[in-house]
């Protein structure tokens, strides 16, 4: 029973960074450039979330689906703002772009929020599901199913849209993308709304499960990567795969050596894998 | 006994459950200059890859060089037998000067000298010298030169192609394999090339290239190895290659 | 001072200068394209004939001198307007989508287009390529590299052009296969495509060219007919070879 607990913590640890990890990802995919403040986004729409839910008392799935169209919207604004006058600069630069534009986030949510912890339980989140001696709290069922959902939707929509392909596309040949008129922009602009997007459900599913704090970006963004190189980079299917196994390896890290232990475990993870296999657990495919 | 320079025995190469190699065997003697030609996807680069150890062939394949077996040797052990390679898509160094390019590629034999390098004697003063000289005659024949101190990325994808097969003449090697040296070439440049080959052929360098262009294939090569499907489907002297029916129907067309 | 432009001419440079970095490939390049003809642009390695297509397109900018589109001058028109008005471009080297279906890479080679006809269109150059039918739900990277050349010329039909832009369709292809892909450009032609070709198959492609157009050092040498330049011996001597 102890497993199955942890299995399924596990999965709803694996679930956001999975979330976090695919929109890293795909922006690379299409982008060649890694978003290092994409943890700072996950801490805007957690703000964001706790603004609407608590401060403005929306009903919970109102508030969750108004900071998913925020956070698309912030992610397009971050593109065309930050991402786009550094687009044809070396990576270095982006590199600083997107450094400082996650120091710009922080303080400016501690400016607007303090350093204070914020916190914005939903009912869910406080009732758990018993079955015997399980006992599951229901925001982190709920967050295990939409994220499911999520990424079926996001691989429909990779697979069947037009713009979806044309993702695919950008990140397979781009001197192509000229020749057939793909504005690679837009393109670049659509990952960055859909991070966003993934980001913000993120937000509204965990954010009531924990403290939200202007610094809880930072680690995610490292852990996401990591999660990005083992699976492959670039690879979309590959980092939500083994963002899942590292979400579950860290549970049973708490449950059978100590919490203190879960970060050496993913890049301790990351590490054996780059060394096993250079190319990530899926192999040298990159592509989205 | 006359032993082969390089020699391919039942080289075998299989890509999921395509065969992209099937039991292909031929030996290329010191001196010669043997052509490797069949139709797109027919496994002639997949050839270059096994015997480079850029892939690893499967049983019951076996190649040597001179009598050495290159088991397990990994793509700079092979570097080290003697043997060079260029490739079909370019590798360059983008944002090193052209002649930065190919001063880089007559460095590969010498890795484990660190300290006379660092001492800089003599010996490697003379050595780069020689490079250096090595590098301006090969730009000079591929009409390079006036391109010399820019970057390699700025050149056209043709002029890339020219460089990348100066790189791999820099060093001193036994064998040389080229993939397609003159696709994306002037036709002038061409006839230059042919006769920088043959050249080297006197001078005792080995080749095995890869080539669809036939006015090349046919004018240099002593010898011609048909692939078609994976398979050696005929091996021969020019003459005989062009009037092969089978080769003709799957490759020159009529 | 307004150009002048022949009727028959589609696209006209005139005195186009164009950089790369810092170094200048193109010095100030004139010349026409006659419509409804095939033309070669021939030359040495880092002569500028990639460039001349990129210009046309717009990825490479031009500095000095302009260039005329179907009477227009084109000038800081972006690449997809420029492909909506008809040029349609087939890059050096391979550009197709590796890991999308044959029919995925077609869909995308009808990006800009967002009428219903699509699939229609799509049908009908399966119709025309059959091998491109046989193979529409394969990767393109499972085609042979003379397969994908034709898919590529055939992702570049969908949006109907008037002129295609080709930079050497003979490129890595056997020689069955060169003259596979040198038909279909002339049959392309014959539907009413002008084209505008790069080659290094030089005496291949000036055969089936009506015009072709010798271009060194960034400056164009000679323009003649394609038989002409065939014909000519210091062409020969100096970019055709033996």
């Amino acid at each position: 029973m102890v497993i199955l607990a942890q299995l399924i913590n596990g999965l709803a640890t694996g679930g956001l960074y999975a979330l976090v990890a695919a929109g890293i990802a795909m922006i690379f995919g299409v982008s060649e450039l890694v978003n290092w403040a994409h943890g700072e986004f996950l801490m805007i729409a957690s703000y964001l979330f706790f603004a609407l839910y608590v401060l403005a008392r929306l009903p919970y799935p109102i508030a969750g689906l108004c900071t998913m169209l925020l956070m698309l919207a912030f992610g397009a604004l971050f593109q065309m703002i930050v991402i786009r006058p550094v687009v044809h600069r070396p990576w270095q630069t982006q590199l600083v772009a997107t450094l400082g534009a996650s120091i710009f986030l922080i303080n400016s949510a501690i400016v607007v929020f303090g350093t204070f912890p914020r916190r914005a339980a939903t009912p869910l989140s406080m009732q758990n599901l018993t079955i015997g001696s399980l006992s599951i709290s229901y925001q982190r069922l709920l967050l295990i199913g939409l994220t499911l959902f999520a990424f079926f939707v996001l691989h429909m929509f990779i697979h069947r849209a037009k713009l979806g392909k044309a993702m695919r596309a950008v990140s397979q040949n781009r001197d192509a993308c000229v020749a057939v008129g793909i504005d690679i922009q837009l393109i670049v602009l659509t990952a960055f709304a859909i991070g966003g997007s993934l980001v913000g459900l993120a937000a509204a599913l965990y954010a009531p499960l924990g403290n939200i704090t202007p610094l809880m970006g930072i680690p995610l963004t490292f852990k996401a990567f990591a999660v990005v190189i083992m699976g492959g980079f670039g690879s979309v299917n590959g980092a939500v795969a083994s963002a899942v196994i590292l979400g579950v390896v860290e549970a049973f890290t708490i449950q059978f050596l100590s919490s203190a232990y879960v970060d050496a475990m993913s890049f301790l993870m990351m590490l054996t894998v780059l060394v096993w296999r250079p190319f990530g657990l899926f192999g040298r495919q990159v592509g989205i | 006994m006359d032993q082969p320079l390089l020699r391919i025995e039942r080289l075998t190469k299989r890509f999921g459950g395509v065969l992209a190699l099937n039991d292909v065997s031929f030996s290329v003697r010191k001196g010669d200059v043997v052509g490797l030609i069949g139709p797109n996807g027919s496994g002639k680069t997949t050839l270059f890859h096994c015997i480079t150890g850029f892939l690893e062939p499967d049983p019951p394949s076996h190649v040597e060089v001179m009598g050495e077996s290159i088991k397990g040797k990994g793509p700079d052990g092979i570097a080290l037998m003697g043997i060079v390679r260029t490739f079909q898509e370019l590798r360059v160094f983008r944002r090193l000067s052209v002649i930065e390019n190919l001063l880089m590629s007559a460095q590969q034999y010498q890795e484990d000298k660190i300290v006379p390098r660092f001492l800089n004697t003599g010996v490697i003063r003379a050595h780069e010298a020689r490079a250096k000289e090595r590098a301006r005659e090969l730009l000079e024949l591929l009409n390079l030169s006036s391109s010399a101190g820019k970057t390699a990325g700025s050149l056209s994808f043709g002029q890339r192609k020219l460089l990348s097969l100066a790189s791999a003449l820099m060093p001193d090697p036994q064998l040389i394999l080229l993939d397609e040296p003159v696709a994306a070439v002037n036709p002038v440049l061409i006839d230059k090339i042919k006769e920088f080959i043959l050249d080297m052929k006197c001078a005792g360098k080995t080749f095995l290239l890869i080539e669809h262009n036939m006015g090349v294939v046919l004018d240099i090569c002593d010898r011609i190895v048909v692939l078609d499907h994976g398979e050696r489907i005929a091996e021969g002297a020019p003459q005989v290659i062009r009037t092969d029916p089978r080769v003709i129907d799957a490759y020159f067309g009529t | 001072m307004p150009t002048l432009e022949p009727d028959h001419d589609i696209l006209v440079f005139d005195k186009v200068e164009a950089t790369y970095g810092e170094a200048p490939i193109l010095r100030g390049v004139s010349f026409g394209v006659h419509k409804g003809k095939i033309t070669t642009l021939i030359g040495p390695n880092g002569a500028g004939k990639s460039t001349v297509l990129r210009a046309a397109l717009g990825t490479v900018r031009v500095t000095h001198g302009q260039i005329v589109y179907r009477h227009q001058p084109i000038t800081g028109v972006s690449t997809t307007d420029r492909q909506r008005k008809g040029m349609a471009y087939c890059p050096q080297g391979r550009s197709n989508f590796p890991r999308m279906t044959v029919r995925e890479n077609l869909e995308m080679g009808a990006f800009l287009r967002s009428d219903r006809e699509v699939q229609e269109d799509i049908e009908t150059l399966l119709d025309e390529f059959p091998l491109l039918r046989e193979k529409q739900k394969e990767f393109a990277a499972n085609l042979s590299g003379g397969q994908q050349q034709i898919l590529e010329m055939a992702m570049a039909l969908i949006l109907h052009p008037r002129i295609l832009l080709i930079d050497e369709p003979s490129l890595g292809l056997s020689p069955i296969m060169v003259e596979q892909v040198f038909a279909y450009v002339k049959e392309i032609n014959g539907q009413g495509v002008t084209v505008l070709m790069v080659e290094q198959n030089a005496r291949r492609a000036l055969a089936i060219s009506d015009y072709g157009i010798v271009l060194d050092l960034g400056r164009v040498r000679l323009k003649d007919t394609g038989e002409a330049l065939l014909n000519n011996e210091e062409v020969s001597r100096s970019y055709l070879g033996s």
